[in-house]
């Protein structure tokens, strides 16, 4: 099965494609690999060329597409895929391995998927990995997906053809629907191919915190409400006495934060 | 102590980091994404973002006020006194962050000590 890697990649994943290309350069399955980048303007398509030459991938194509960035994801990715789309039906590729610039799966993944598509014909094979941060959550993503070229044949990615949702959101959802209710199959498997790491770390903010510090905490809780990154939080009060902890859960609730854990220790006041 | 329980706290909830934050200690939004994007970059097990000392703006900071550390140094080395079977274990609670430092450089980790790369990193003193 000649199948192609094909990846919408763009700069503010860059920490994740650097590793995320090292992975590519071990994939044990002979495919071809096209990356089409939809960054601000073409610096970023250099600084990947330098990934590779370091990874010494040298098969390999990468296009960039100029979108107006304030579009959104949704529609750099859904431009991105219909460039793919494009090559494969050009390239006489039999099927494309979908497979996002973050997630980083074992070296004989895409076999394992050629396997499977082969021994009941499916037309869509999909390992789901889940929601970041919630592995059991169905999410109907293309994140390590291998998809026929009849799928691609028959349905595209542009908004700007018939029968399209008016919207570049979910447009995976749709794709799937499509090739179901024309006839298609379409299988979702868990756990075949693992394990699978996403690059982003499960953070754990932890932090002492004492009644001496009370002038500091309420605009702390605040700035800790502000932080982009998801993280939970875990206060560790060593103040004598529970009066601190009431205190600051109270500033909690005040706030709104929820996602937290608050806990005491009594320390010997001859030890502080 | 606090920094054990939050230790043992992390170990048995299966996070991959601990982001030490002081309590007095305000940071941009995305100071957190900072500091993942720089472990991420050099797969350090640890990333120090150097502050000032409180009402000493001149003077750097360099204990766990605003710290990415990986879990692979929390399996490996404690906060805890009781924990000192290595002879070089301090016999005082003061050290304890530089002591940790040491031990993952010594046991074949790395450390990232960066400053100025978080804009700005607020120390209240009142």
């Amino acid at each position: 099965m000649k199948v192609l890697i094909g990846i919408p990649i763009h700069q503010t994943k860059n920490s994740a494609i650097k590793k995320w290309l090292k992975n590519v350069s071990k994939l044990e399955y002979p495919a071809d690999f096209l990356m089409v980048d939809s960054s601000s303007g073409l610096n970023y398509v250099e600084k990947v060329k330098e990934y590779c030459s370091k990874n010494r991938i040298k098969n390999y194509q990468i296009e960039h597409i100029d979108v107006h960035q304030e579009n959104g994801m949704d529609e750099m990715i859904g431009r991105s895929r219909e460039i793919i789309r494009q090559y494969i039906l050009s390239h006489n590729y039999d099927a494309w391995f979908s497979w996002e610039c973050d997630q980083l799966i074992p070296a004989n993944a895409l076999d394992k998927l050629v396997k499977m598509m082969k021994t009941q014909d499916y037309t869509i094979i999909h390992q789901n990995f889940g929601v970041e941060k919630i592995p059991i959550e169905f999410v109907a993503s293309f994140a390590c997906t291998l998809i026929k070229k009849e799928c691609l044949e028959k349905f595209g990615f542009l908004l700007e053809y018939p029968n399209m949702p008016n919207t570049w959101h979910r447009g995976e959802n749709w794709f799937k629907n499509q090739v179901v209710g024309n006839g298609g199959n379409y299988i979702e498997v868990y756990g075949t191919i693992g394990p699978t790491t996403s690059e982003r770390p499960k953070v754990l903010i932890g932090s002492s915190i004492h009644q001496i510090k009370d002038y500091a905490i309420e605009r702390w809780l605040e700035n800790v409400l502000k932080l982009q990154y998801p993280a939970d939080l875990l206060m560790v009060d060593n103040s004598p006495g529970l009066t601190f902890i009431k205190k600051v859960t109270a500033y909690c609730q005040k706030y709104g934060l929820k996602n937290y854990q608050l806990a005491h220790i009594e320390i010997a006041p001859e030890l502080c | 102590m606090s920094q054990e329980v939050i230790r043992q706290y992390l170990l048995s909830h299966h996070y991959d980091a601990w982001f030490s934050w002081e309590c007095d200690q305000l940071v941009p939004s995305n100071a957190l994404n900072q500091l993942v994007d720089m472990m991420n970059a050099g797969s350090f097990w640890m990333v120090n973002h150097n502050g000032w000392v409180r009402g000493h703006p001149g003077h750097t900071n360099t204990d766990f006020g605003v710290s990415l550390i990986k879990r692979d140094c929390l399996e490996q080395y404690s906060f805890l006194l009781e924990y000192g079977f290595d002879s070089d274990m301090p016999d005082s609670w003061e050290p304890g962050e530089v002591w940790i430092k040491k031990q993952v450089l010594k046991g074949g980790g790395n450390a990232l000590e960066v400053e100025g790369i978080i804009k700005s990193i607020y120390h209240l003193d009142k």
